[in-house]
């Protein structure tokens, strides 16, 4: 594992020249200005940046392009300084993996999967100005039927077993999620719903990425029941943000509440 | 008319005009009351129930305790409160006799209440009417269309007819009709469809969106490509499918039946 000095942090406090600045979260630009009573904000989504570039460059353009969700953030004293703080998704991200997994009974492995970020916008020990995805995931229902279920964020994953399978990327979060299955049976996993408002969100300095919460899901031996663990971070990160919902270290569901 | 006024004065006499003002005041002071504890129960219990429930909470709060403070002003302006509300029976009666769809309307607006199938705020397709539900009244449902109109629906009326709840569901499954011509690639077709549903994030990855023919009609086969959207997303998403299935069919140059006429100019 090496040190990642490669990339500028997005995050944490941000002195704003006169002439703005303008941050480039993988395919994310944002533009930011400030007046002596308001901040001024857009962004703009291009396909075109790869994932994980990050730049943070003096100046804001705001005539360049069409830009999205342009708005004045009016207060009582803009300040200088900005704070972004990076927040997992405001709701619970249904991850597929890219090819279906098949864990045999008596199995257990450790993925990775990625989960798509939130930066908030808020002045240094003052309000919070706004929040904006990093990513726009696409929704997706997850339940037993289009009357019962929960309205979710859909993330492709590798599910990758290696730490280095996976691209460096500044826009996301990993969580380690221990499959264990305690039935005889072999289990397919379609897809797993991780619970990220109850996760807290670090970083870990030693591979360059942002982390979460560790999970285990455990199917028990009857088969129909899972176990939900929330784990802590990994001993290497450091903790950036708290849960957005109170967490709970354990839950047991219906397995098809957990995953499919 | 001088009899009426004698006695009046006679009766007012008999009971002083002390009683008169406590009478008022009692009244006065209940409703007040009513007020206050309709507001009471509406905000304590508010915050967790519909609207609906929110609404009758109100009611339940307000309106027994003006009958309450009703009858306390009547009995202290002397009157004989059994013999009032035998009174009140037979007036029933025959009120009920001589307004039958009134009455109808009542029984059907306690059902309606009883039956929860809408409630104040869910938008509901009834009678060929669409809009947004005011209130569900003892004799009437008001609702406001989306062209701004106050429509009044007979609680009967609504008994009687199909009633859809358009809020009753988080999700809606919007289904758009494609004709495309013989000349058509319609796996492509296929493809591009799925292709426009992964690009917009509103679309639910789940329920999967849907591809199918509906018929082959004479000069063009006709698909029908299904999306779900959150429900309050519904318009916007489907605006935007419409547009862009228009923009990339142009783009591919798929074949889509133009209506043609011919015009036989005469020499």
């Amino acid at each position: 594992m090496t040190e990642s000095t490669e990339s500028p942090r997005w995050w944490g406090t941000h002195e704003v020249p006169e002439e703005g600045i303008t941050f480039q979260i993988g395919a994310l630009v944002l533009l930011v200005q400030r007046d002596p009573r308001e901040w001024h904000l857009a962004h703009r989504r291009d396909g075109t940046l790869g994932d994980h570039a990050v730049e943070v460059t003096p100046g804001a353009d705001f005539d360049a392009s069409p830009l999205a969700g342009e708005r004045r953030v009016l207060v009582r004293d803009a300040g200088r300084a900005l704070e972004l703080v990076p927040r997992l998704a405001d709701r619970a991200v249904v991850a597929r993996p890219v090819k279906p997994l098949r864990l045999p009974g008596g199995e257990r492995i450790d993925l990775f999967v990625g989960t798509p970020l939130f930066a908030l916008f808020r002045l240094p020990a003052g309000p919070e100005l706004d929040e904006l995805p990093l990513i726009v995931a696409p929704e997706t229902w997850f339940g037993p039927s289009p009357v019962r279920g929960e309205l979710c964020y859909s993330a492709r994953t590798r599910a990758a077993i290696e730490l280095d399978e996976l691209p460096r990327n500044l826009n996301r979060a990993l969580t380690r999620v221990t499959l264990i299955n305690h039935a005889k049976d072999a289990m397919n996993v379609e897809r797993i719903r991780l619970p990220v408002t109850r996760l807290r969100l670090g970083f870990d300095a030693s591979i360059g990425r942002f982390v979460t919460d560790d999970v285990e899901l455990e199917r028990e031996s009857d088969g129909e029941t899972a176990n939900l663990e929330i784990r802590t971070l990994p001993k290497t990160a450091r903790e950036l943000t708290p849960p957005r919902e109170p967490a709970r270290s354990a839950w047991k569901h219906a397995l098809s509440a957990l995953w499919a | 008319m001088d009899e009426i006024v004698a006695g009046l004065k006679t009766w007012f006499d008999s009971i002083g005009w002390s009683s008169i003002v406590r009478a008022a005041g009692i009244f006065l002071v209940g409703l007040l009351l009513a007020r206050l504890l309709g507001s009471f129960l509406g905000r304590v219990f508010g915050g967790r129930v519909d609207p609906q429930r929110r609404m009758l909470l109100r009611r339940a709060g307000f309106y027994p305790v003006v009958l309450l403070a009703g009858a306390a002003a009547l009995r202290e302006l002397g009157f004989d409160l059994s013999v009032f509300l035998g009174a009140a029976g037979i007036f029933t009666v025959a009120i009920g006799f001589a307004s039958q769809t009134s009455a109808s309307n009542v029984i059907s607006g306690l059902f309606l209440i009883g039956e929860r199938a809408f409630g104040v705020g869910d938008v509901i397709e009834v009678a060929g009417i669409t809009g947004e539900v005011l209130a569900i009244d003892l004799l009437s449902v008001k609702v406001r269309t989306f062209d701004n109109l106050y429509v009044r629906i007979p609680n009967e009326t609504m008994v009687k007819s199909n009633v859809t709840n358009l809020s009753k569901f988080p999700l809606r499954r919007i289904d758009l009709v494609l004709r495309f011509g013989y000349g058509a690639d319609l796996k492509r077709v296929r493809e591009l469809l799925l292709e426009i549903a992964d690009a917009e994030p509103r679309v639910l990855d789940e329920p999967v969106p849907l591809v199918f023919v509906q018929e082959f009609e004479p000069t063009s086969v006709r698909l029908q490509f299904s999306v779900w959207a959150r429900r309050e997303l519904f318009l916007d998403v489907r605006t935007t499918m419409q547009a862009e299935v228009h923009r990339r069919f142009d783009e591919e140059g798929i074949d889509r039946p133009v209506a043609r006429m011919m015009l036989d100019a005469p020499a």
